[in-house]
C-alpha cells in the first residue's frame, strides 16, 4: 500500500546504516511532495537522493505545520475571586524579592500581612508561594487563607503543591471542612471550637474514622481550643486509637483535665508512690518507684516492658510513665512546693531522673510559667539533654524577651550568637520580638558591625536575615543602613545592601 | 515614561546583578539624587571614600557610572532608576552637575558625529566595478565551499550517521571551521547544529543536513535565482549585510508597531542575542529586530514587551522579509492588538514565510483565545491549545507555573516563536484591555 507523504521514518534507515549499504527510498507515494521527491532525486546518487529528500521534507515539514488535534477536555477554569489582591509595585516587587530571595521569616510576614489585610497574593506570585510552603511545611497555615481562589486552583495542577488544594475562601464555610485543604479544615474546626465546641467536637467525631493517623492527630490536637469536661469521652476513646500520635495528643489534653477519671486514677497512683517521713523537726517527702508491674496499667498507656534502648532502669521507666500522666500542679498543690523546691527536692531523691524526665514531658503538653522557669534556673546536670530555646518558647512572649534581654547584658560579645539563635528559635515564624528585646539586640548588632566583628563573624552574618526579620519594625532603622567600613570584604558589602532590602521589604509588608 | 520596577530589574545583566541593585534602594545610601527631563543622577556611598557617579540618559536608557564593574548596566545604575521607580520625591535636584552635562554633550555630539560619517560614507561615491569584483570574488570563494561541503555531506550520509562517534564529530567541527574559512560562517553553524543533534536526534540532524544541501545547490545556482534568493542566501551562509545597505535598499515601512516580545539568549559565554518581536498593526507585517552584545555591555535601545512604537523599518534584504532595523521610533501611549483571524491563518502566513525560505530558524506567532494546560502527572507535557490544536511548549519550568497561574485556564492571546517544532511563549496578553499579563524573562 503507498504512502501520501515521505517522512523521517522513511529516510532515518538509510540515513543511519549509510546510503553504501541501504538506497533511500525514492518512489511509491501518492502524494505531492512524493512525487516532488521522486522527480527531484531522478539520476542522482544515493546520497544525493537522501540529502534531497530530506531537504524537501524539512522544507514540507516547516511549510506545512500544525499542531495536533486536541481531542481532549480542556481543563477546568479557575474560580472568580472577590477579593481584592495586591497592585502597589514596590509592595508586589518585595513580595517576589521576599518569596524568591528571602528566609522564610519574611515570607511568613508577606502572608500574615496579606491575611490581616485581607487580600489575595497576586497572580504571577503564586507559584513562588506554593513551592515555599512546599519546602516549609510551617508556612503552610499562613500561605492557606491567602492563597485566593486561583491558588488553590494552581495547587491542583502540580502533585508537589497538593497540600494546599482545598476549596477557595469564596465557597460557603461547610465546603472548608467538606473538600478543604489540611489546612483550612484546621483553621475551620478552630473557629468552630471557639464558637461552639461542642458541634466542633461532633463534627470530628463524625469525621474520625474517615481520616488518616497525621489528620487525626492534627485535628485532636485543636480540641485545645476551649477545652472543658466534655470533651472526656472521646478523650478517653482516643486513648487507645491505632495510632501512637493521636494517643499522645489525647493524652495530652486530659493533663489539662484535672478531674477526668483517667487524671484521677493517675494522680491516685502516685499518691500510692509519695509519702511524708519525719526527720528530725521537719517532715521530708519521699517517693518510691514501683515495686511490681500491675496489669491494670496498660488500660491507662503504661507499658510493663521497657523500651530496648532506654537508659532509665525497669521502675524508674515505670515511675517516669506515671509521671507524666498526671498534671504539673497537683504536685505543687500535693506537697506545698514551688516548682524550683520540687526540682531540688526530685535532685536529692533516687529518681530524679525520672521525674525530671516526667515532668519535662507535662510541661511541653500543657506548659506552665513557674515550672519553666524553674526549669530554666535548675542545676544544668538535672536538665541535661533539655533544649533552653524550646522551654523559653513556652513562656509568654514579655518573660520570654525578659529571658533573652538578660541573657545579652549577662554575656561577652562572642556569645551574642548563641543568644541570637537560641532568641531565635523561641520566635515564632510569623511573629516579632518585643520592643525592648529588639532595641537591644539591633543596638548589639549595630555595635558589632561598626567594631567588625560582624564584618568578621561567619555565623553571625548568616543569622543576621533571620534575626532583622524577626526584630519589632521600631527598632529597625538603627539597622539601616549597616554602617560602610573601610576595606570591607564584598560578603560584607552584599550583607549590608541585603539588609538594606530586607528591611525596605518590612516596610513595604507594613503598607498592605 | 518612567520605567517601573519590574521593568528596571529586566534591564538587569543576570539575577545577582538585579538583587544587589535592590539592595542599594535605600536612600541613605545616596547622599545626591537627581533628575531633569532627559537624565538621572546621583552618587552612591560605595566602599571607598569617594563616592561612585551614577547617570543615566533617560531616552535610551543609557547607563554610566563610575564604579570599576565590568556588568551593564552595573547595579548603581539599575539601583538609581528602581529608586526614581520608587521613591521620586527622593531626587532633589534638577539641575545636571558638570559630571552629568558633560557626558550628555559627548553623547549628543558623539551621535552628531556618528550621523555625519554616516551621510559621508553614504556620499563617498564608491567605486562601483571593485566593489562587485569583491563581492564576485567572495561569491566565488563561498561557491567552491559549498561544492566541498556538499561532497562531505554525500560522505557522511554514505558512510552512515550511526557511525558517528564523538571522535569522529571532531571531523565535523573541522568542516564547519573550513566554511568560516571560506568566509561562510552561517554554513559552518548549521554543521556544528546537526553535529549536536547527531548522536541524539537523527531527524533533527538530517533536517539540518537536507537544509544545508539544499543551500549548497542552490548557490551553485546562484546567478539563475532572483535577487531575494540571492539575498536570502547571503543571510544563509553568513554574509551580513551593513546598515548602511540595509538602509538604502530595504524595503521601508512605516506603521505602529506592537512589541509582541523580547528575548535575550546567551549565544555564549561573552555572546547575548536579542529578539524583538514586532506586528503592524496597519500592515499586519511581522519583524525582527535581531542584535548581538558582547562582553556583558547592554543593549543601545530598549525595548518593552506590551508596548507600541509608531516607527518606520527597514527591512533586510531577502525572501523571508522578517529581520528589520528600526528608523525613527515614538513611543505611542496607547497599545493596539490587532488579532489573527485564527490559526489556520497563523499557519498560512508561517507556511508562505517557510515556503520563500525554509532556512529561517524562527517564526513569530500570535494564538489568540488559546489556553495553556498541562497534560498527564507522571511525565507531564505541556500544551498551548488554540482552536482545537495543541502546540508543545517549549518553556522552562518556573515559567510555565507562572503562565498557568496568570491564565487560570481561561483563553488568553498569547504571542511566541515557532522553531519548526515547539513554540517558545513570550507574551500573554489579557483579552478584555490591550496589556500584557506575563512576559517572557520577568522577574
Amino acid at each position: 500500500m503507498s504512502k501520501a507523504q515521505p517522512t523521517w521514518s522513511d529516510l532515518i534507515p538509510a540515513a543511519m546504516v549509510g546510503t553504501d549499504r541501504v538506497g533511500p527510498p525514492i518512489n511509491g507515494w501518492d502524494g505531492q511532495v512524493g512525487q516532488f521527491v521522486e522527480s527531484a532525486v531522478q539520476g542522482a546518487a544515493r546520497a544525493q537522493q537522501l540529502l534531497r529528500a530530506a531537504a524537501i521534507v524539512a522544507a514540507s515539514n516547516l511549510v506545512g505545520a500544525k499542531g495536533s488535534p486536541w481531542l481532549g477536555a480542556l481543563p477546568v477554569v479557575a474560580g472568580a475571586d472577590e477579593r481584592r489582591t495586591l497592585t502597589t509595585p514596590e509592595i508586589v516587587s518585595s513580595a517576589r524579592f521576599a518569596l524568591v530571595e528571602g528566609p522564610a521569616r519574611l515570607q511568613a510576614h508577606f502572608f500574615a500581612a496579606c491575611r490581616r489585610a485581607g487580600t489575595r497574593i497576586p497572580e504571577p506570585l503564586l507559584p513562588a508561594s506554593l513551592e515555599a510552603a512546599r519546602r516549609l511545611v510551617a508556612l503552610r497555615g499562613l500561605l492557606s487563607p491567602v492563597l485566593g481562589a486561583r491558588g488553590v486552583w494552581l495547587a491542583a495542577q502540580n502533585p508537589g503543591w497538593r497540600y494546599a488544594c482545598g476549596v477557595s475562601e469564596n465557597e460557603p464555610n461547610d465546603a472548608q471542612w467538606t473538600d478543604g485543604s489540611m489546612e483550612q479544615r484546621r483553621a475551620f474546626i478552630r473557629a468552630e471550637r471557639l464558637a461552639a465546641p461542642a458541634s466542633a467536637r461532633d463534627r470530628l467525631v463524625e469525621a474520625l474514622p474517615e481520616l488518616s493517623a497525621a489528620e487525626r492527630a492534627d485535628l485532636v490536637a485543636q480540641l485545645v481550643i476551649k477545652l472543658g469536661a466534655d470533651d472526656e469521652v472521646l478523650l478517653d476513646a482516643l486513648r487507645s486509637d491505632r495510632s501512637r500520635d493521636v494517643r499522645s495528643e489525647a493524652l495530652k489534653l486530659l493533663l489539662q483535665l484535672p478531674d477526668a477519671s483517667f487524671t484521677q486514677r493517675a494522680t491516685s497512683r502516685i499518691e500510692g508512690l509519695l509519702s511524708q517521713e519525719r526527720s528530725l523537726v521537719r517532715k521530708r517527702w519521699h517517693i518510691e518507684a514501683p515495686l511490681v508491674e500491675d496489669p491494670s496499667w496498660s488500660k491507662d498507656n503504661i507499658e510493663s516492658g521497657r523500651p530496648k534502648n532506654e537508659a532509665l532502669g525497669e521502675r524508674a521507666w515505670w515511675l517516669y510513665q506515671q509521671v507524666r500522666l498526671v498534671p504539673l500542679s497537683w504536685w505543687s498543690m500535693r506537697t506545698g512546693m514551688t516548682a524550683s523546691d520540687l526540682l531540688a527536692w526530685a535532685a536529692k531523691t533516687d529518681w530524679a531522673a525520672a521525674l525530671v524526665r516526667g515532668w519535662r514531658d507535662v510541661l511541653f503538653a500543657a506548659p506552665s510559667v513557674d515550672w519553666c522557669q524553674a526549669f530554666l534556673v535548675a542545676d544544668p546536670a538535672l536538665t541535661k539533654g533539655i533544649d533552653t530555646d524550646s522551654l523559653v518558647a513556652l513562656l509568654p512572649k514579655a518573660l520570654r524577651d525578659e529571658h533573652w534581654r538578660k541573657q545579652l547584658a549577662g554575656s561577652n560579645t562572642h556569645q551574642f550568637s548563641i543568644i541570637f539563635a537560641q532568641a531565635l528559635a523561641s520566635c515564632a515564624l510569623d511573629e516579632t520580638m518585643g520592643e525592648k528585646l529588639s532595641n537591644s539586640m539591633a543596638t548589639a548588632l549595630r555595635d558589632l558591625a561598626t567594631s567588625r566583628e560582624l564584618h568578621n563573624d561567619y555565623s553571625l552574618r548568616g543569622q543576621l536575615a533571620e534575626i532583622v526579620c524577626a526584630l519589632d519594625a521600631d527598632s529597625l532603622p538603627l539597622l539601616d543602613p549597616l554602617p560602610v567600613l573601610d576595606n570591607e570584604s564584598s560578603a560584607y558589602q552584599s550583607l549590608r545592601q541585603n539588609v538594606t532590602q530586607l528591611i525596605s521589604a518590612r516596610h513595604a509588608f507594613q503598607l498592605i | 515614561m518612567a520605567l517601573s520596577v519590574d521593568e528596571v530589574l529586566a534591564l538587569s545583566p543576570d539575577a545577582s546583578s538585579a538583587k544587589a541593585a535592590r539592595g542599594l534602594t535605600g536612600t541613605s545610601q545616596w547622599p545626591t539624587l537627581g533628575i531633569s527631563e532627559v537624565a538621572a543622577w546621583g552618587e552612591c556611598q560605595g566602599s571607598g571614600a569617594k563616592p561612585y557617579q551614577t547617570q543615566v540618559d533617560l531616552n535610551g536608557p543609557v547607563f554610566r557610572c563610575s564604579c570599576p564593574s565590568r556588568k551593564f548596566p552595573c547595579k548603581h545604575g539599575l539601583a538609581l532608576l528602581l529608586l526614581r521607580a520608587q521613591a521620586p520625591s527622593a531626587f532633589t535636584t534638577n539641575t545636571p552637575p558638570l559630571w552629568v552635562s558633560e557626558w550628555l554633550e559627548s553623547r549628543a555630539e558623539r551621535a552628531q558625529k556618528k550621523q555625519e560619517q554616516q551621510a559621508e560614507k553614504t556620499a563617498t561615491a564608491v567605486d562601483p566595478d571593485a566593489s562587485a569584483k569583491r563581492e564576485a570574488q567572495r561569491w566565488k570563494r563561498i561557491q567552491s565551499a559549498s561544492v566541498e561541503l556538499q561532497r562531505w555531506l554525500a560522505d557522511q550520509v554514505t558512510r552512515g550517521l550511526g557511525s558517528v562517534t564523538q571522535e569522529s564529530l571532531e571531523n565535523w567541527k573541522t568542516m564547519a571551521a573550513r566554511m568560516v574559512d571560506a568566509q561562510a560562517p552561517g554554513l559552518g553553524q548549521r554543521i556544528l547544529a546537526a553535529a549536536e543533534s547527531v548522536r541524539t536526534s537523527p531527524e533533527r540532524a538530517l533536517h539540518h543536513l537536507g537544509l544545508l544541501h539544499l543551500a549548497c545547490e542552490a548557490l551553485q545556482r546562484l546567478d539563475l535565482l532572483d535577487p531575494a534568493l540571492q539575498a536570502e542566501l547571503r543571510t544563509v551562509v553568513g554574509w551580513p549585510f551593513d546598515k548602511t545597505e540595509v538602509l538604502a535598499v530595504g524595503e521601508h515601512v512605516e506603521d505602529h508597531w506592537t512589541v509582541l516580545g523580547v528575548i535575550a539568549e546567551a549565544v555564549d559565554a561573552k555572546l547575548v542575542e536579542r529578539r524583538v518581536w514586532l506586528f503592524g498593526q496597519q500592515t499586519g507585517r511581522r519583524a525582527l529586530l535581531l542584535e548581538h552584545a558582547f562582553g556583558g555591555r547592554g543593549f543601545e535601545q530598549t525595548w518593552r514587551t506590551g508596548t507600541c512604537v509608531a516607527a518606520r523599518l527597514a527591512f533586510f534584504p531577502g525572501s523571508r522579509k522578517l529581520r528589520a532595523l528600526p528608523v525613527e521610533i515614538t513611543l505611542l501611549e496607547t497599545v493596539s492588538l490587532a488579532l489573527p483571524l485564527s490559526l489556520e491563518h497563523e499557519w498560512s502566513v508561517l507556511s508562505e514565510r517557510a515556503a520563500e525560505s525554509p532556512w529561517a530558524p524562527l517564526h513569530p506567532m500570535l494564538l489568540r483565545d488559546s489556553i495553556v494546560l498541562r497534560v498527564g502527572d507522571d511525565a507531564p507535557n505541556v500544551r498551548v491549545v488554540c482552536d482545537n490544536e495543541a502546540l508543545p511548549i517549549s518553556i522552562d519550568d518556573a515559567s510555565f507555573w507562572q503562565m498557568l497561574a496568570v491564565t487560570g485556564g481561561r483563553k488568553h492571546h498569547i504571542a511566541g516563536e515557532w522553531d519548526g517544532e515547539c513554540f517558545r511563549p513570550l507574551s500573554i496578553w489579557a483579552d478584555e484591555s490591550v496589556r500584557t499579563i506575563w512576559q517572557w524573562g520577568q522577574p
